[in-house]
C-alpha cells in the first residue's frame, strides 16, 4: 500500500516560467483520484514527478515516505506505474508477449515468473490470442489495453494514467471505469489525469483541480460536486452531468451514488 | 457542384494495401453545402478512413483498392490530387502534432496562406484572425512543440482556418481540449461556419457537445454507414438497436425522465435541474 505526498512543490522547466507553484496534496493508498484542470495547467508535469521522472525545483514528493529526489527511478517504478498519453508510441518489442514481459524482467522476475504474469494479465486484458502478434498490428483500443497490461504486469501499487480516454471509444471508456473499480478493490491507488469531467466523476472518489500550476481544489468528489464555484476557480466548465449531480445533492439526494458517480443507478438501471 | 452537393460518394469501398478487410464498404453519402455532419462510431470502424477519402489522402497517400466514385467540391477525388483538394478542404488530423512543423505558432499558421501565394497583408490578416479565433494570440511566438496537447490542437486548427476552406473535416477536434476550450470550440465552429459559409464534417466521441448543434449524424460500423439521420433520431436508433455510442448524459436522462418534465416531450432540455424531481421521486418509490 503506497501513498503519495506532495509537499509545497514548485517546478519550472526553464527559469522564469513556473509550471507548478506551491503544490501540496496527498494521494491516500487505495483511493481513486482525478487530477483535472485546463490545458497547460501542469497536470502532466505533476504526475511526471510521482515516479521521479522530474524533480521538484522546491519542496518534496514522498512515495511511501521515500523522497523521490533521493530514490532511484527503478525503485520508484516498482511502486508507481505511469501510463502516458499515446502510450502506443513507446512500444518497442516485436511481440505482445515480450512487451508485457519487459517490465517484470527488468524488475527482477525470473523467466518462469514473467511467464505466469504474461498469461495472467493477457487473459485479464483480452490479449491472450495476440501474444505472438506485433504490438503495432493491434487496433487502437487493443494497443491501449496492452500499454496498461504492460505496466500492471510488475504489480505497482499506484497506477497513474495520463488522459486515458483521449481518442478512444465508448467501449474502452466502460472498460476503464470497470478497471478502476477492480484496481481499487485490489487495494491499489488509481490517479487519472483527465480533462474529461464526466469520466472523472464516474471513476474518482477524490479530485484535485489545478489551474495555472496551483491547486485550486483538493478533496472528496462529493464536496466538489456541492461547490460549483470550484470549477469556476479552476477555469473549468461544468458538464450536464456535474450540474445534475450538484442539483441532486443540493436537493437532498443520498451521497452514496456520487463517489464515484453511478450513472446507471441515477437512470434507474441498477 | 451544380446540384449543390459538397460531397457525393457512390458505392465507395476501400481496402488498405495488405489488409484483408475493407476499411470502407459500399458507402453512399451526399452532403449539401452548409450542413453540419457529426460522424461517430467505435474505434476502427472506418471514421478516419472516410475523412481521408474526402480529403484525397485516400487513395493518393494511402495506397489500396478503391472502387466507386467520390466527388468533393466538384473534384473527382480519384483523378484529382491532394494539393488541389487541400486548397478547398481543411483537414485537422487526430494527432495535431503530426501537422505542426514550423519554429513558431505564427509561422505554422502562415504556411498555408503563403502557399496560396496570397498578398502579404492578406496573410497577416488571416494569421491574426485565426490566432484570435483559436485564442492563441499569447502563444504566437512559441514553438508549437513546446505547447500542451490542447494548445497544439488549437494551433493545427488555426493553420487550417487560415486557408478559409469551404469544407472542414475535423477528426476528433476536441479530444485533447479541456472543458472550457471544448465548449468554446463548438461556439467557434458555429460562428465560423456562418462566417465562411463552410460545411463541416466532424468526427467525434464527445457527442454531448455536438448533438444539439449538428443537423445530421452518421454512425459508422465496420466500414459502413449504420445510421444517417438527424442526431436525435440517430441516437434513438442506436439505443433501440443497442449500438455502441458515447450517449450524451443529457440525452440519456431525457429518454428516461423526459415525459415527466414540462417542455421536454419532443427534445432534451439543457437545464439539468429539470430532471431532479423525477430522479428523486423514483428513489423514494
Amino acid at each position: 500500500m503506497a501513498k503519495i505526498e506532495v509537499i509545497d512543490v514548485d517546478f519550472h522547466y526553464e527559469p522564469g516560467r513556473q509550471v507548478l507553484k506551491g503544490v501540496s496534496l496527498e494521494v491516500p493508498s487505495g483511493s481513486s483520484t482525478s487530477i483535472m484542470g485546463p490545458n497547460g495547467s501542469g497536470k502532466t508535469t505533476l504526475i511526471k514527478m510521482f515516479n521521479g521522472l522530474l524533480m521538484p525545483t522546491r519542496g518534496k514528493i514522498l512515495v511511501d515516505a521515500l523522497g523521490t529526489s533521493d530514490t532511484t527511478v527503478s525503485r520508484l517504478a516498482k511502486k508507481v506505474g505511469v501510463i502516458f498519453q499515446n502510450p502506443e508510441k513507446s512500444f518497442f518489442s516485436e511481440t505482445v508477449r515480450e512487451e508485457i514481459a519487459f517490465g517484470p524482467k527488468n524488475m527482477g522476475f525470473t523467466d518462469a515468473e514473467a511467464d505466469v504474469v504474461v498469461n495472467d494479465v493477457s487473459t485479464k486484458f483480452g490479449l491472450k490470442d495476440y501474444l505472438s502478434s506485433n504490438p503495432f498490428d493491434l487496433s487502437g483500443g487493443e494497443k491501449r489495453r496492452l500499454s496498461i497490461a504492460s505496466v500492471l504486469a510488475w504489480g505497482p501499487e499506484v497506477i497513474i494514467m495520463d488522459e486515458p480516454t483521449v481518442g478512444l471509444d465508448y467501449q474502452y471508456r466502460l472498460f476503464l471505469i470497470d478497471l478502476t473499480q477492480k484496481l481499487r478493490n485490489e487495494g491499489k491507488s488509481v490517479v487519472m489525469v483527465t480533462h474529461d469531467v464526466d469520466f472523472a466523476l464516474q471513476t474518482s472518489e477524490r479530485s484535485v483541480l489545478l489551474n495555472e500550476g496551483s491547486v485550486t481544489w483538493h478533496g472528496n468528489l462529493v464536496d466538489l460536486l456541492k461547490s460549483p464555484s470550484a470549477f469556476e476557480r479552476a477555469n473549468m466548465s461544468q458538464t450536464f452531468l456535474s450540474s445534475l449531480c450538484h442539483d441532486l445533492l443540493s436537493s437532498g439526494a443520498s451521497e452514496r451514488s456520487f463517489a464515484p458517480v453511478d450513472v446507471s443507478s441515477l437512470l434507474g438501471e441498477a | 457542384m451544380a446540384n449543390g452537393l459538397v460531397v457525393s460518394l457512390r458505392d465507395i469501398s476501400f481496402s488498405y494495401q495488405g489488409s484483408p478487410r475493407p476499411a470502407l464498404e459500399r458507402i453512399n453519402l451526399d452532403i449539401k453545402g452548409g450542413e453540419f455532419v457529426l460522424v461517430t462510431g467505435p474505434s476502427g470502424s472506418g471514421k478516419t478512413s472516410l475523412a481521408r477519402l474526402v480529403t484525397g489522402l485516400i487513395p493518393h497517400s494511402y495506397p489500396g483498392n478503391l472502387s466507386g466514385s467520390a466527388t468533393v467540391l466538384g473534384e473527382d477525388v480519384a483523378k484529382s490530387n491532394v494539393h488541389t483538394l487541400a486548397q478547398k478542404v481543411g483537414f485537422v488530423l487526430q494527432n495535431p502534432e503530426n501537422q505542426l512543423f514550423a519554429l513558431t505558432v505564427e509561422d505554422d499558421v502562415a504556411f498555408g496562406p503563403e502557399n496560396l501565394a496570397l498578398p502579404r497583408e492578406e496573410i497577416v490578416d488571416r494569421v491574426d484572425w485565426s490566432l484570435s479565433l483559436t485564442g492563441l494570440q499569447d502563444q504566437r511566438l512559441r514553438p508549437p512543440f513546446e505547447l500542451s496537447g490542447g494548445f497544439q490542437q488549437r494551433a493545427a486548427i488555426a493553420g487550417i482556418l487560415a486557408m478559409k476552406p469551404k469544407l472542414l473535416v475535423l477528426d476528433e477536434p476536441t479530444s485533447s481540449l479541456d472543458s472550457v476550450a471544448a465548449r468554446n470550440f463548438v461556439k467557434f465552429l458555429t460562428k465560423l461556419r456562418s462566417e465562411l459559409q463552410a460545411t463541416a464534417v466532424v468526427i467525434e466521441q464527445r457527442l454531448e457537445l455536438f448533438y444539439t448543434v449538428a443537423n445530421r449524424m452518421l454512425v459508422i460500423k465496420e466500414g459502413s454507414i449504420a445510421v444517417d439521420d438527424n442526431p436525435l433520431s440517430a441516437l434513438d436508433y442506436c439505443l433501440e438497436n443497442k449500438l455502441q455510442a458515447n450517449y450524451p448524459a443529457s440525452y440519456l436522462f431525457w429518454k428516461r425522465y423526459g415525459e415527466q418534465v414540462q417542455g421536454a416531450r419532443d427534445k432534451p432540455v439543457s437545464e439539468p435541474s429539470a430532471y431532479v424531481g423525477p430522479i428523486l421521486a423514483r428513489g423514494r418509490r
